[in-house]
């Protein structure tokens, strides 16, 4: 295995779950998110021979992610309700799906897949445990910006989970 | 307060169980079984057309009763199999308690398809079988003793045919039933936390 290959091998190794949760969070089902993640992968491929060590792996991996992810959703159609428009989707029909923890996880998940996608891009990576600097880098937005859209994030998360209920 | 809040969410984000990856293959196999049903609806349509249309060429009573019959049969299953499907074609959502639920449900619905398909087949047949008979006899193609062979042994193969998809149907449903079983109690297991 080549010094590159190592090092391609070795990011995903570290940031495979993380990619594909966020790759999840940008698409509807399995296929899809698997289709979104080979994208990221092919594309960190891509850019690995130019990555000088300028920022961390972590963000230079996660803008990456992030640019697939937007050119993704902007090649279908939208999935997330205009800004201040927040809309729930229908109740499921079955009242046996989801166990307990999974149905928190759930809401979670439904409730990011509906935040406007500058606000989605912002707690997603900050779930993924990235500082707010990490998250400026990657967006390429000023880390006070960072904190504005964080806090808005949050206060829709919490409208969406709570109709949810 | 919210640094706690973030917390919970944080750990739930990551927490997020992936979805093992034979239970996705297995519920992506079941829907191609299920569009492959879907399809083998369109066999039992097209000879009602064509007998819809053979009774308006030749109309009399028994043909029109006839195609009015398989119309009848027809409409019966068509609301029977949406009323059944409702809710099989995918998860709601990209966890494995959402794909064990689909199977799950997957399962009760092939369940209830073999139960209907025991009541409606035989109905289905007797009524097939009898209208041919009539339309055969009424039109003067019963006269020699070998046509009554003929068709009796027609009849019989068909009996046959379909009492073979029955038995086939019944073993299923020994199978199904078993799945089921596994996955509620798989179910249960992961409602309580056991692995």
């Amino acid at each position: 295995m080549s010094g590159l290959e190592e090092r391609f091998h070795k990011l995903l190794t570290d940031n495979g779950r993380a990619l594909m949760r966020l790759a999840a969070s940008y698409t509807r089902n399995s296929s899809d998110r698997d289709d979104l993640f080979q994208d990221i992968a092919l594309a960190v491929w891509r850019a690995l021979p130019a990555f000088r060590g300028e920022s961390s792996e972590r963000t230079f991996i996660f803008r990456i992610a992030q640019n697939r992810a937007i050119t993704y959703m902007a090649q279908r159609k939208p999935t997330t309700a205009p800004e201040g428009e927040i809309e729930i989707p229908d109740p499921r029909p079955n009242p046996e799906i989801g166990f307990v923890t999974e149905q928190q996880q759930t809401r979670l998940f439904d409730a990011i897949h509906l935040l406007p996608v500058e606000y989605r891009q912002v707690i997603t990576l900050t779930l993924e445990d990235l500082s707010y600097a990490e998250i400026a880098e990657v967006l390429g937005i000023g880390e006070s910006n960072v904190g504005v859209r964080l806090n808005r994030a949050r206060q829709m998360l919490r409208q969406l989970m709570e109709k949810q209920r | 307060m919210k640094d706690d809040e973030l917390e919970t969410w944080r750990r739930q984000w990551q927490g997020q169980p992936a979805v093992p990856i034979d239970l996705i293959r297995k519920v992506e196999r079941g829907t191609i079984y299920l569009r492959v049903g879907e399809y083998a609806f369109y066999l039992p349509l097209a000879i009602t057309i064509a007998t819809t249309i053979g009774a308006f060429l030749n109309p009399n009573l028994l043909s029109i009763l006839f195609a009015a019959g398989l119309w009848l049969f027809i409409i019966i299953g068509r609301i029977f199999s949406n009323k059944n499907m409702k809710g099989v074609w995918a998860p709601t959502a990209e966890t494995t308690a959402a794909y064990v639920d689909l199977s799950i449900l997957r399962c009760r619905s092939r369940l209830s398809q073999i139960r209907f398909s025991n009541v409606l087949t035989p109905l289905i047949t007797t009524f097939v079988l009898v209208g041919l008979y009539e339309m055969f006899a009424s039109s003067g193609k019963l006269e020699k003793t070998e046509d009554y062979v003929i068709v009796g042994l027609s009849f019989l193969w068909t009996i046959g045919v379909v009492s073979l998809v029955q038995i086939i149907l019944a073993r299923q449903r020994k199978k199904i039933a078993v799945e089921l079983a596994y996955l509620l109690d798989l179910k249960h297991r992961m409602e309580n936390g056991q692995s």
